[in-house]
């Protein structure tokens, strides 16, 4: 449905198609994601953004294969290299993370073996991913991983790769496990809040590495983050998530300055900007309890906008321009016309 | 009352920010924190001294391992602390002198002025009481027995902060996060605070949910008179809501001033790398952004820097030359 017939596939490194996932808990099945679909171009940096329980991270778990014992994947496909993931046996998911997609997560401590050295975390993962018949040898291994440190910019690596992860500073740990992640030259990197548990100055490094990687290397960045600022700072696309759907979808600057479904005007509207003091527009309520999602626009609500159709029927992705694609009545020919609050339609100016 | 400020000009020597027109309700004066580190003692907090006035928002600004943190439980009590003295309401809190401990033992009392909220909802809410026992017990320790009273008091609180009466027989795990940070809130109003210390307050929060805690930290401020010491990494959040910001960096503070003056011109490098690293929700502006490093300097011995005023109510940490070149630069800027 978005923008599918437009794109040439093989410029696609990864589609998601109507995927669906559900969490069985004691308190009722909890849909996490429903029906999303989106596609990462080559060499592009999408970020989903969204707040907790919006499903972003659970997307991203579901492409990688580590979604919980619980988690059920009640319909979908994930296209990579004409392949569909969710049909892979684990044995050949193992092959196609690392080598085909890698993830970092938020918090480096807990990704990373406390016990061992980090210079061996990283030989592993290279000895592990070998290809097929080649010998690695822990010399070549060795190598290979120091000058992985290097292009990771983590000074002395020769001294680190002997040190455990307590003695590095979060932003080395973050360093060390990028490292890890391209250990074995994957074409996708999935970026799960990256740099949430990291200092503003250590996070603005860590996303110029991130950067620096993206054009060096020619990976494709799906890029999971609540942070908009981060977003604006990282993304070519941009995809709006709210309980467990895609609400609105576009390039970076029709997100943020011509945005049209009111969940993302709220979204812009409740960070506190650096050249106002004007009162804060909070989102009134709280995110719906997704055992038994509202029926309707599950934002409705909370929504000032919302229309009588909201609270009865799902809206469809509405096309704005070839780029930019909505679910909001709003965008409805009968819809009434509506303003959008003034911070989502200005840019900055310095 | 009188000796005491007479101790404070003879000791901070122009390195507090004296407002001479209103009185202060917090005076810090050369606050040191050190804990053990195996045989040695890392210095957390390495001189510290501000002062807050009445009805005041008043921002601590730094990295993680600043001492932004260390400075504000060291104030509530929650450390001994190592080096200096605290001032509340004029009276003496804390000292790191043996012959006036005495003394800011007995005015201990007077503390209870002074509450905090803590950055944890989750981790600073007792899972086994109730939000009536949590809001309470503040009271309880003060000695409160009635019991219809307490009630009254706990649904006062309550209401302040936007919950109801009826979520006072629930249990934390009942509430979203920003609920509980509205409980962990109604447990400190209800002591009737002159000061409220929080302590990254909403950074463990969902933005639309920041805004809701913001808000209401707002309101407080203005309905109740309060004076706030607001401890963040975020200075977004920050700026949005604090009057003057100290910016604090390996223990001591190198930059305070009025937010509007501390945005519009960062003097010291570290502050200025702060700034540059903010992610800001403009991709125009992020596209045309170039960001600093920040190096802390080595100074010479003979050359040591301090906080030093640059203009009235603005100071900075640095050495005598800095500061003739921070003047030189605020007179351009002008």
């Amino acid at each position: 449905m978005e923008e599918g017939n437009l794109k040439n596939s093989n410029t696609v490194a990864l589609a998601v198609k109507n995927l669906s996932v559900t969490f069985h808990t004691p308190s009722g099945n909890v849909q996490a994601v429903r029906s999303v679909d989106f596609t990462l171009q080559k060499g592009e940096t999408l970020a989903i953004v969204g707040e907790s329980g919006s499903g972003k991270s659970v997307t991203s778990k579901a492409i990688m294969g580590l979604l919980a014992k619980n988690a059920k994947i009640d319909s979908g496909e994930i296209v990579c290299d004409g392949e569909d993931l969710l049909k892979q046996t684990e044995r050949e998911m193992t092959r196609i993370r690392g080598r085909k997609i890698a993830m970092i997560f938020q918090d480096p401590m807990s990704s990373l073996n406390p016990i061992m050295r980090v210079g061996k975390q990283i030989t592993e993962t290279i000895i592990l991913n070998r290809k097929k018949g080649k010998k690695v040898t822990k010399k070549e291994a060795k190598e290979r991983a120091i000058e992985l440190m290097r292009e990771v910019g983590i000074p002395e690596p020769e001294t680190r790769f002997q040190q455990y992860p307590f003695e590095l500073s979060g932003g080395m740990r973050q360093r060390i496990v990028i490292a890890i992640a391209l250990s074995s030259n994957p074409d996708i990197l999935i970026c799960d809040e990256p740099t949430t548990a990291l200092d503003v100055t250590i996070q603005a490094q860590i996303l110029d590495l991130i950067d620096r990687l993206k054009s060096e290397r020619k990976l494709s960045v799906l890029f999971i983050t609540h942070d908009l600022g981060v977003v604006a700072r990282m993304a070519d696309r941009v995809a709006v998530m709210y309980a467990g759907k895609i609400v609105e979808v576009g390039t970076v600057d029709e997100v943020f300055y011509s945005s049209r479904h009111p969940y993302t005007w709220a979204l812009l509207s409740s960070v506190p900007r650096m050249d106002s003091k004007a009162r804060l527009d909070s989102i009134v309520g709280s995110p719906p309890d997704m055992t038994n999602p509202p029926k309707g626009d599950a934002f409705a609500p909370r929504n000032p906008y919302a229309l009588a159709i909201d609270f009865e029927e799902e809206p469809p992705m509405f096309k704005v321009s070839d780029t930019h694609y909505v679910a909001s009545w709003l965008l409805h020919e009968y819809a009434p016309k509506v303003r959008p609050p003034k911070v989502c339609r200005i840019k900055r100016k310095e | 009352m009188e000796t005491e400020n007479r101790i404070i000009k003879e000791q901070t020597d122009g390195a507090g920010t004296r407002i001479q027109d209103q009185e202060p309700i917090l005076q810090v004066e050369n606050l040191s924190q050190r804990f053990k580190l195996g045989k040695t003692f890392f210095k957390a907090v390495d001189g510290v001294s501000f002062e807050i006035k009445k009805g005041e928002a008043f921002g601590l600004v730094g990295e993680s391992g600043s001492g932004k943190t260390t400075t504000g439980r060291s104030i509530i009590g929650l450390y001994e602390i190592w080096g200096g003295r605290v001032w509340f309401q004029g009276k003496l809190i804390a000292t790191a002198y043996k012959d006036e401990k005495k003394q800011a033992r007995e005015n201990v009392k007077f503390t209870r002025r002074i509450q905090m909220i803590f950055q944890d909802p989750i981790a600073s809410l007792n899972p086994r009481m109730t939000v009536r026992e949590i809001v309470a017990e503040g009271l309880i320790v003060a000695g409160e027995k009635d019991r219809d009273r307490i009630d009254e008091k706990v649904y006062e609180s309550l209401r302040l902060v936007g919950l109801l009466p009826e979520h006072a027989g629930r249990y934390p795990h009942e509430f979203s996060g920003g609920q509980r940070q509205r409980i962990g809130i109604a447990r400190s109003l209800i002591m009737k605070p002159e000061l409220l210390i929080a302590d990254e307050p909403v950074s463990a929060l969902d933005v639309s949910i920041q805004a809701q805690v913001v808000n209401l930290l707002n309101d407080l401020k203005k309905e109740l008179g309060l004076t706030v010491l607001f401890i963040a990494h975020d200075l977004s959040v920050v700026k949005y809501f604090c009057d003057r910001i100290a910016v604090m960096s390996e223990g001591r503070i190198v930059e305070l001033a009025s937010s509007k003056e501390l945005f519009a011109k960062p003097l010291h490098p570290y502050t200025q790398s702060l700034l540059s690293a903010i992610p800001y929700p403009d991709p125009d502006y992020e596209r045309g952004r170039t960001r600093l490093n920040y190096e802390p300097k080595i100074y010479e011995e003979s050359d040591e820097p301090k906080l030093q005023e640059v203009k009235k109510g603005r100071y900075v940490y640095a050495t005598n030359d800095e500061l003739k070149e921070y003047k030189r630069e605020l007179r351009e800027k002008i």
